[in-house]
């Protein structure tokens, strides 16, 4: 330990106290014991069950059932012992003079006892003070996904996790309670079995989870301090049973398709034939335009007679395909009361509904858990995952990109030749340069591979009765190598090829390691329970990064750089640290009032020297009503729990370094020689600091009908300080931008959960129900200054003072002006005619400019729900779950290409009814296409913002049990599954829950043509040997 | 103690992998220097000069838009089939407006310059360790002339701007407001004025490419002439021409590339070609997009090519047999394929051109083209600021406008005749000035003065209305709109995200 670490560890009285505290608190009872035997039985069928937990409650004495259900151990009259067996209630019986106690436990109904994973540790839901949901993964089996996101939507009340592309593996984002940040991420923090992990959370194998808890209030999340503002997501991964072994084998394949519903709207072959007809006639009419080809004012000869086309090429359909999706995972998992173990080997395949794209991962994990005797415990677990991105990382989507493109190519040329080659060139005449992107597509090749080692491993001991030490030692190493080629055929819109082929080689490796030390210890005093936790850790992230850029090759038959002329290069590298500390208190009465005080003091590189430590303290309590005498006892209203919780948590994803002033290669010539120059290129700040979220939390839980149906309630209300933002400063100082912890938002809003057991008999059917309202609004901002709409193009969104973050900015669109009448007394733009676009004059000075930009929409939902049901019938299954949002508005930027009005793409259908002259005017909606008039119909405005409702059919699936199986087998079901089974949306584009700028809050809402989102139909099977 | 034995085990597994080095928390970047370990000794320094000269190209490299295609020299190859350079095109036709992307990266390079100067400025005076005088005085010599340089060049195009003279550190320091004209020329003479006693003198014939005397007494002289007071122009003008400088015997030899920093070169902005990010790109702004095999010599699909396209009314304006043609202006053969790209053929002489039949001739600058060429879209072509040429012109300016017409004459008549013209023998000086301000159009033609030199000489609205009237009957996709030459466009709009960003800023009049 280095000076300066223990330094800050013993500056630390907090812990040195809480320690003493410990060590210091006598206790020691004696009571009489005998031996205890008895069976535990399941209560459907009263067989006996095997592999239950039982153990003496406050204690470390237990043991496990054997085959028949039966059970020894030894205990005192008075105490309490705990049956717990996975997918049954927790079961509590107090010993009595009788020395047999048998117990029947019934199966899950209500989650009240089940253990939920919290921040350093668990806890029983019933115990919980902070606003944590908890999903098991084996309810969402059914859903073949590549990343865990897929599998959580629609399921959590206040956890926003939307589909905003279909690129296979990169498609999910999370947002916990709206909105949290600026720009400096809105992802929660993911930590999988109490390791905050630091690289991409999609490599993390679905298969291998167990549980998910999903932290979200201050009060819950706070013991991760500056890393915990946009809350947290626990990942539980599989471990071993004491008592059971099992090998399991599951695997699913599936088709996915691209629906028609939300296909682009764009002419075919004649109907755009027929309006470059007219776009040039108008030419020739208004501008005296000549074929500067034949030198004639006559139409182009690919547009004179529109009816010898037909339907002409769908360039959508063309660089789309049906592809399969598969998955087989098998787990072989065995436990004794001294070892636990368990092993799965995962290989996943998801081929892109784009050609030539997909991904395969291949993955590992062993989990081992030895306990040599009852006080010592050590684990180890680790899970390699390989992944190969083929083509998924391209440039498939986006502006003019690979999708977009072709969907603005010409419909008159055919997607292949006669002889099966491509033509090269996708624009007719007098069109944009477009080279063939199905060409493109086809000759994509750009592959990442990426090797990600999630390690741990544990001890721990108990040091006296209740006190228990952990250490833990983590790594997160990651190896990512991307090579891509562009071959002598390479082209872009724009620039289409031939090109001189070029390389360029990405790659980068990471390590973090995590040194965690943790002592924990259990008091419990007549009806006074308590439970310390105290702790410190240190993690160090590492990354060395280097890109090679090769030009020149001679050909196309060397795709690596050793075949380039020209090579350049550059390595660099990248670190952050963080070193905390931290510790809880819970305490309970009765096991009603429950009180729970958490603080975490974090210490970050990323910090500016001002203030490089923060502290997080949070604190939380709940009264479980229905436990008083006097609630009235009854099984309609059974169970009553009141929680309030406030804290302080952090957000540090700054960057690293971004507190320095940077001082850049600023070269130049002198005598025609380089000559080295450095300047300060980058404004630092050494006040940088975490941004800090202030949050209160309220939540009413409810069980009704013997616990049959659960209802939660939270409100939240959260005030954020200082977000951490690159805002722009005018550039006469010399810089564009500096980070900046720039205002105060605030955000709120209202949760509800609902589940129920409608059915328990014959038919067992489960309803889970949620929906969570948000809401923002900014407070302040640097001098006020609102961030974003000020540039021409690709500036659509503003925060503004007053409003919510990250509202769409743009111009209103009013029609055009129909006649020289309507021109001449309206206001207009400089570059106004009759018949062009009329944007409406906002601040009223007569004319149309920039400053008459408004706010268009909110990107952000006013409320999103999730429905699930679940019916069960002798051995069918049968599944159903639905999720929304409604209220948000979309902003479809491809728009900018889909109405452009030069005549040099493929555009909408509507574009037909365009002003032609005043005898001739359109539908009043569509200008007319004359030169120079055009780009203000471009630029951002009300008519390319839409309603972003939606209600998506996440999943439907039924399944088949078999129950009279071969020798060998225990179990099998089979199961079919539709994914994304049906959109319910009036936006007309593909994907209501598209987000293009991802975790960038100030530019939400965005839709750029992003990759399309399949509904897949699949077929699966789970078996048990 | 089977249990110490684990506990053993643990904790030195917990302290061995928990120790860490000294300053765990404190992180620098070790693929960059930051402000922490530089500006520490003269070479550091020297090193942060050098970064200030690095915005000159930053404007250089869109300077044309404003300063030549604005004025009756260039126009643009209309590109209907991408109309992403309308912002190019609106400066041409005025109707540009705040959000112009040319005019905000020109506002932008100069204030990085200026930024950069302050920096140096201001850490100079708190360095700690000892600069030889001599190294000092080149360092604030140079600082200050491209801080007057950057200023010029601002209160030029866009009247009184905010005048930056300390380095920026927080956001609050970077929102002052617009100063007066006067007073940003108040502080481009005084520091030209520091500089000009500071400042080594030329070592010609062959310079670096650094600020000397030269350019500092030819900059100051202009900027004197801008605010109308030849008389004090006329001595640092005079002193120039004591200085070696001198004209090449063929005009297009001035901008060859083995004669950069020559004779004849008083400032230019530098360039080289390769790999490592110093190449300039102009000929491929100034030919027609399309594939460039046939025109450079590498073949290179340009895209946003078209710009400065030499216009008919400046061809008209060569007189017979001026060498300078020749070297200034080329023309590129080529058709139009069936799909209107144009595919270039060939490059010939402008000289006695007709187009043969079925041949779409494209006129282009030939200034700045030297093959071959080593690399696609790079190229080692320097940039004048001021020539020579450019000082004799601007002394017989001064001259005539004070009343010395006849001194003026040898000047002018340097000129003239290298291009191969009779010299003028006019000693009267209404005369006189239209046949300067002419030579000063073709000598220094498409080396960003037209549009300045216009509005200097108060003949930007007469002559731009009439050209703008010839313009519009010529192409059908000019809007009517256009060429609407008023005072209120002698200067461009602050750019739009000034505006927003600084309240403190009120928007030029008419903008």
């Amino acid at each position: 330990m280095g000076r300066k670490f223990l330094h800050y560890l013993s500056g630390a009285r907090h812990l040195q106290l809480f320690l003493m505290l410990l060590l210091l608190s006598p206790f020691a009872f004696a009571q009489q014991s005998m031996k205890i035997t008895g069976k535990v039985t399941s209560s459907e069928d009263r067989t006996g069950l095997p592999g239950v937990s039982v153990k003496v409650k406050g204690t470390q004495v237990g043991t496990v059932t054997d085959g028949a259900g039966a059970y020894t151990l030894t205990a005192a009259k008075g105490n309490v012992l705990t049956f717990s067996y996975v997918g049954y209630d927790l079961y509590e019986a107090t010993v009595g003079e009788s020395s047999t106690v048998n117990v029947s436990l019934k199966s899950k109904s209500a989650d009240l006892q089940e253990v939920v994973v919290v921040s350093y540790g668990s806890s029983r839901q019933r115990d919980i003070t902070g606003a944590v949901t908890k999903v098991n993964a084996e309810d969402l089996q059914n859903l073949p996904a590549a990343e865990i996101g897929q599998k959580l939507t629609g399921r959590v009340p206040g956890l926003q996790v939307n589909q905003a592309s279909g690129r296979p593996g990169q498609g999910m984002t999370f947002r916990v309670r709206g909105a949290a940040s600026l720009g400096s991420g809105n992802q929660p923090l993911i930590v999988v079995d109490g390791q905050p992990i630091t690289g991409d959370v999609n490599l993390i194998n679905p298969d291998d989870i167990e549980s998910f808890s999903v932290l979200k209030d201050a009060a819950s999340t706070a013991l991760y301090g500056s890393r915990a503002a946009n809350g947290v997501i626990l990942i539980t991964t599989k471990q071993a049973k004491s008592g059971r072994s099992t090998i399991n084998f599951n695997t699913y394949y599936g088709t996915q398709t691209v629906l028609q519903r939300g296909r682009p709207d764009i002419m075919n072959a004649n109907e755009f034939a027929t309006f470059m007809k007219g776009y040039y006639e108008d030419r020739i009419k208004y501008e005296n335009w000549k074929n500067p080809v034949t030198g004639l004012a006559e139409v182009p000869a690919d547009y004179q007679n529109p009816a010898q086309y037909g339907e002409g090429t769908d360039w959508y359909n063309e660089l789309l395909r049906t592809a399969p999706i598969q998955n087989y995972n098998l787990n072989i998992s065995s436990g004794t009361d001294k070892v636990l173990s368990s092993n799965s080997l995962t290989y996943f395949k998801q081929d892109g509904v784009l050609r030539n794209t997909g991904m395969q991962r291949f993955s590992f994990r062993s989990n081992n858990q030895y306990t040599p005797s009852s006080k010592v415990k050590f684990g180890f677990n680790i899970a390699p995952t390989y992944q190969i991105d083929n083509n998924t990382r391209g440039n498939l989507d986006g502006n003019r990109q690979i999708l977009v493109g072709g969907e603005i190519s010409s419909p008159l040329i055919p997607a292949r030749n006669a002889d099966g080659s491509y033509p090269t060139r996708t624009g007719s005449y007098g069109m944009f340069a477009l080279p063939n992107f199905l060409q493109q597509l086809d000759l994509m090749k750009n592959k990442q591979n990426s090797l990600r080692i999630l390690a741990n491993a544990f001890g721990e001991i108990e040091l006296l009765k209740d006190l228990r030490f952990r250490t833990t030692i983590n790594t997160d190493l990651g190896a990512i190598d991307q090579n891509s080629f562009n071959s002598s055929n390479y082209g872009t819109a724009g620039a289409p090829g031939p090109s001189i082929p070029s390389a360029v080689s990405n790659s980068n490796n990471y390590t973090s390691w995590l040194s965690e030390n943790i002592l924990t210890y259990k008091l419990t005093k007549g009806d006074h329970n308590f439970d310390f936790l105290a702790g410190y850790s240190a993690q160090k992230y590492n990354r060395n990064f280097r890109t090679i850029n090769g030009s020149v090759f001679p050909n196309d038959n060397i795709p690596w750089i050793a075949g380039a002329a020209t090579t350049t290069g550059t390595t660099n590298n990248t670190a952050w640290d963080i070193a905390s500390m931290f510790g809880r208190i819970n305490y309970d009465y009765k096991g009603k009032y429950l009180i729970s005080a958490n603080i975490r003091r974090d210490g970050s590189s990323r910090f500016g020297k001002n203030s490089k430590y923060g502290t997080f303290p949070s604190i939380s309590a709940g009264w479980i009503i229905s436990e008083e005498s006097f609630f009235p006892k009854s099984d309609n209203f059974s169970f009553l729990k009141i929680r309030g919780g406030y804290g302080k948590t952090g957000n540090n994803n700054i960057g690293d370094y971004t507190q320095t002033s940077l001082v850049g290669q600023t070269n130049y010539v002198f005598s025609s020689a380089l000559a080295q120059g450095l300047s300060i290129t980058s404004l630092g700040n050494p006040d940088l600091t975490w941004e800090t979220s202030k949050q209160t939390d309220i939540g009413l839980e409810m069980n009704f009908f013997k616990n049959r149906i659960n209802v939660t309630y939270d409100y939240y209300n959260k005030l954020t300080n200082g977000m951490l933002y690159l805002i722009s400063i005018p550039y006469a100082s010399g810089y564009s931008s500096i980070r900046y912890n720039v205002g105060e938002f605030k955000m709120w809003g209202h949760e509800l959960s609902i589940n129920s057991t409608n059915l328990t008999g014959e038919v067992k059917w489960n309803t889970g129900f949620n929906i969570s309202f948000n809401d923002n609004k900014v407070l302040s901002l640097q001098d006020n200054t609102p961030i974003g709409g000020t540039a021409t193009y690709n500036d659509y969104n503003r925060t503004a003072v007053g409003r919510r973050i990250g509202e769409l900015f743009g111009y209103v669109f009013d029609g055009v002006y129909k006649n020289q009448q309507e021109f001449d007394s309206q206001p207009k733009h400089a570059t106004s005619a009759v018949g062009t676009a009329r944007m409406k004059d906002i601040n009223g000075d007569g004319k149309i400019d920039q400053n008459d930009k408004t706010f268009l929409g909110n990107p952000n939902p006013k409320f999103l729900f999730g429905l699930n049901n679940d019916i069960r019938y002798k051995n069918f299954d049968f599944s159903i779950s639905v999720s929304g949002q409604v209220g948000n508005k979309i902003m479809n930027t491809n728009l900018q290409n889909f109405q452009n009005l030069d005549g040099i793409f493929n555009i909408e259908k509507s574009m037909m009814n365009r002003w032609r002259s005043p005898e001739n005017p359109g539908n009043g909606q569509v200008p007319r296409t004359l030169s120079n008039t055009t780009e203000l119909y471009r630029f951002g405005n009300s008519n390319w913002v839409f309603s972003g409702d939606y209600l998506t059919i996440r999943n439907i699936s039924a399944g088949y049990t078999f129950t009279s199986v071969p020798k060998y087998f225990k179990s099998a079901r089979i199961y079919l599954a539709v994914n994304q089974a049906y959109v319910f949306t009036k936006y007309p584009g593909q994907n209501p829950e598209v987000n293009d700028s991802r975790d960038n809050q100030t530019t939400a809402g965005q839709d750029n043509g992003s990759y399309p989102v399949p509904r897949t139909i699949s077929i699966g099977a789970n078996i048990n040997f | 103690m089977k249990n110490s034995k684990y506990m053993l085990i643990l904790l030195t597994g917990a302290l061995s992998f928990g120790s860490c080095k000294k300053d765990f928390l404190e992180l620098f970047p070790e693929g960059q220097m930051n402000e922490g370990n530089f500006y520490k000794s003269t070479v550091d320094f020297q090193q942060a000069v050098v970064g200030a000269y690095t915005p000159l190209r930053d404007v250089a490299n869109i300077a044309f838009y404003m300063d030549e295609m604005r004025s009756d020299n260039a126009h643009y190859d209309y590109n209907s089939k991408d109309r992403g350079g309308l912002g190019y095109e609106q400066l041409a036709d005025f109707l540009d407006n705040s959000q112009n992307g040319v005019t905000a990266t020109r506002y932008q390079g100069d204030y990085n310059g200026i930024s950069r100067t302050n920096v140096i400025l201001d850490r100079l005076e708190k360095i700690t360790f000892t600069m030889a005088d001599a190294d000092r005085k080149q360092i604030v010599g140079e600082t200050k002339a491209l801080r007057a340089h950057y200023y010029f060049d601002l209160v030029r195009h866009y009247g009184g701007v905010p005048l930056h003279l300390h380095e920026v550190t927080e956001k609050s320091q970077a929102t002052l407001p617009r100063s007066t004209a006067e007073q940003v020329y108040a502080q481009i003479i005084a520091d030209f004025t520091d500089a000009l006693a500071n400042v080594a003198a030329p070592k010609l014939p062959q310079e670096t490419g650094r600020v000397t005397k030269g350019m500092v007494a030819t900059e100051l002289a202009h900027v004197y002439m801008t605010l109308k007071q030849f008389d004090k122009a006329i001595p640092l003008l005079q002193s120039v021409t004591t200085m070696g400088y001198s004209l090449w015997a063929n005009y297009e030899d001035a901008f060859k590339n083995e004669n950069k920093n020559n004779k004849e070169s008083i400032f230019e902005v530098q360039y080289k070609d390769g790999t490592d990010g110093q190449s300039s790109t102009f000929i491929y702004r100034f030919i027609p997009n399309g594939n460039t095999l046939n025109i450079t010599g590498i073949s290179y699909n340009d895209t946003n090519g078209g710009w400065n396209y030499p216009t008919d009314d400046l061809l008209a304006a060569y007189e017979p047999n001026d060498k300078r043609l020749d070297a200034t202006i080329g023309v590129i053969e080529g058709t139009y394929n069936a799909n209107t790209d144009f595919v270039a053929s060939k490059i010939v002489s402008i000289v006695n051109y007709k187009a043969p039949t079925g041949v779409i001739a494209k006129y282009f600058i030939r200034k700045y083209f030297h093959p071959p060429y080593l690399l696609a879209n790079n190229t080692k072509e320097n940039w004048p600021i001021y020539r020579y040429s450019n000082v004799l012109l601007m002394l017989a300016e001064c001259l005539n406008e004070t009343g010395q017409s006849a001194a003026a004459l040898p000047y002018l008549n340097q000129v003239r005749t290298r291009a191969g013209l009779a010299a003028t023998t006019t000693i009267d000086p209404a005369l006189l000035r239209p046949i300067i301000a002419h030579e000063r159009r073709i000598e220094l033609a498409f080396e960003n003065h037209r549009w300045l030199d216009l509005v200097r000489t108060d003949q930007a609205i007469p002559v731009l209305t009439a050209y703008g009237i010839k313009t519009k009957a010529q192409f059908g996709y000019i809007l009517p709109a256009a060429y609407n030459v008023t005072a209120a466009r002698f200067i461009y709009p602050i750019p739009f995200r000034e505006l927003q960003l600084n309240t403190a800023l009120v928007q030029s009049p008419g903008y």
